[in-house]
């Protein structure tokens, strides 16, 4: 199969562009349209902040945007990751029970009324990443990669059940799981935003400087004969990219076929080479997840999960059926 | 000094010890054919010495330098290794699989420079591939693949090359022009141990020949000490070795 490569700049700035865009486009519609100027002038100070666009914008609308932007850039850049430096084109946060993992701790968390959730999720998360590696994990071949998926769907499972165990003891705190776990970008608050766009970050950096380290490690050579120390490699970039994706299952709650989809759909254009992928996987992420979640919106506040199920799963299938 | 010195090699792989002690010196502007029957532990002490596999005991010294007191990356930038299955994985180009052999030389954060390109150009050229930079590694033929694998070696420019059966997969002429490469390399005074099946191609080009055989290495003084009788024992077959015209030797087995 020839892979059809564009110029990377090319495609860079095309979705630079139409991320850009699409928040303007997003924060304009909804109950009270604001057009594009308005919003600019908005960011810019111009309108005054007691406005009531200006607090639609700048309490509501944005900050629920730049997170639901983040999020999709840290599914789709740790989707990048976790299938490079795995060797599996089907790891992701969630097939590898990671985005459960975390979920399970963050649910555990509030449960017991903690007044920290994040770190807890990244407990899980890791945790749940550390079986799924143990289990799964039996050498370079194929077999091995088949198996690391199956520890992640039965380890994502049992933490699933877990997590439906908690629910029923949880007493009055259930709802908060509920809604927590439903994963929405409604209640975004600036916080949110300055974590999801830490964790964004985190992922764009790891992938960028790691880009070389993660060619040599899909290439299929032993990455040890040219310089890379695989395990430790590997583990570094597991860890810091389920911190990241601990970090925005704590916004989101539980988001699939982002992290898997974007960097399949983004390879098309690409190829394999970490230094174009990884920058144009957390862009499309971005712009998925941000596009999901005004659909979700739009539907009346639908769990934006099922958005993007409905538009991965088709996607997904469609690049399997491309690739026999 | 030696590029290269292994001594007690050990390397145990499950319950069985592969390598039972090996003392090697491979010095500047050598080329060893290492030969031994399947699975005498060829690989293994390749992987070993070239530190990507496993070892149990002994020592390596790389350019004077205990080899773990070495990075990852500065071992790589004196060895490289040929696999013997070359196993790409994703379709990356053939010019970016030979530029990953500059990767241990430019650093994590260096972009990759003119030189980078222009030696990724020649090993592609040394290997006969220099048109094929553009196509993808899944794309290729088993021999092409092999190929593309010794240019990365190549662009690794190494004093050391450590080679798997490089030439398996190849057909004659390739596999000849392999071993006129190995040839010049060895004149520019690095030091290359290759494994190999074919004795003819060791009798022809390799300076030294050394046989593994129950875990041991045998090494006859001078290649033209290897004889019928020597083969017979390592091979556990029976073969004729012959005097050509053109002066070379040639080796068949026969049983």
């Amino acid at each position: 199969m020839m892979t059809p490569r564009g110029p990377f700049r090319l495609w860079l700035l095309a979705l630079s562009a139409s991320l850009a865009a699409a928040l303007l486009w997003v924060i304009s519609i909804g109950e009270v349209r604001i057009p594009a100027g308005e919003i600019i002038d908005v960011i810019l100070g111009n309108i005054s902040g007691a406005d009531p666009r200006a607090v639609i914008v700048l309490s509501i609308r944005l900050p629920r945007a730049l997170a639901a932007s983040a999020v999709g850039a840290v599914l789709a850049g740790s989707g990048v990751v976790f299938q490079g430096v795995l060797l599996n084109p089907l790891a992701e946060p969630y097939t590898l029970g990671v985005a459960t993992g975390a979920a399970f701790g963050a649910s555990l968390a509030i449960t017991l009324r903690l007044p920290f959730i994040p770190p807890f999720a990244f407990a899980g998360g890791v945790a749940a990443l550390g079986l799924v590696w143990i289990l799964g994990h039996g050498g370079r071949d194929s077999s091995s990669s088949t198996r690391l998926i199956l520890a992640g769907v039965i380890v994502g499972s049992v933490l699933g059940a877990g997590i439906t165990l908690i629910k029923a003891l949880a007493g009055d705190q259930v709802g908060v799981i509920v809604l927590w776990l439903l994963g929405s970008f409604s209640l975004s608050s600036w916080g949110d935003v300055g974590w999801s766009m830490a964790s964004a970050l985190l992922v764009l950096l790891l992938g960028i400087f790691w880009a070389r380290d993660m060619d040599v490690i899909s290439s299929g050579v032993n990455p040890r004969s040219l310089g890379v120390d695989d395990r430790k490699t590997v583990g570094f970039l597991l860890f810091g990219c389920s911190l990241a994706t601990a970090i925005a299952v704590s916004i989101s709650g539980i988001i699939g076929f982002v992290g898997l989809v974007v960097p399949h759909l983004i390879r098309l254009v690409s190829g394999p080479s970490h230094a174009r992928l990884v920058p144009l996987s957390v862009l499309g992420g971005a712009l998925l997840l941000l596009l999901a979640d005004t659909a979700a919106r739009s539907l009346g506040e639908l769990p934006v999960g099922v958005i993007t199920a409905l538009i991965g799963g088709p996607i997904f299938c469609f690049l399997l059926w491309r690739g026999r | 000094m030696a590029l290269l010195s292994v001594s007690g090699l050990k390397v145990t792989l499950g319950s069985s010890e592969v390598l039972k002690g090996i003392d090697i010196d491979l010095l500047e502007g050598q080329i060893v054919a290492l030969l031994g029957s399947n699975g005498s532990g060829k690989s293994t002490f390749l992987a070993a010495a070239g530190g990507i596999g496993r070892r149990s005991g002994g020592s390596v010294y790389i350019l004077g330098d205990d080899i773990d007191s070495l990075s990852r990356r500065e071992v790589a930038r004196r060895v490289a290794v040929v696999p013997q299955q070359t196993g790409f994985l994703m379709p990356f180009s053939v010019m970016e699989t030979v530029l990953m052999g500059r990767f241990p030389a430019a650093g994590r954060f260096a972009p990759l420079s003119r030189e980078d390109a222009q030696a990724a150009r020649a090993a592609l050229d040394a290997v006969d591939l220099g048109s094929f930079g553009d196509r993808l590694v899944t794309d290729l033929s088993g021999g092409e693949a092999q190929r593309v694998a010794i240019a990365r070696a190549l662009a690794q420019d190494t004093p050391i090359l450590l080679l798997d059966e490089p030439v398996s997969a190849l057909d004659p002429r390739h596999a000849m022009a392999v071993f006129r490469l190995l040839d010049s390399l060895k004149k520019e005074g690095r030091g290359i141990i290759v494994a190999l099946h074919d004795i003819n191609y060791a009798l022809r080009f390799a300076d030294r020949i050394i046989f593994l055989k129950d875990g041991l290495l045998h090494e006859p003084p001078s290649p033209r000490l290897v004889d019928e009788k020597l083969l017979g024992r390592i091979f556990d077959t029976q073969w004729r070795l012959e005097t050509l015209s053109s002066g070379d030797r040639a080796a068949f087995p026969l049983a």
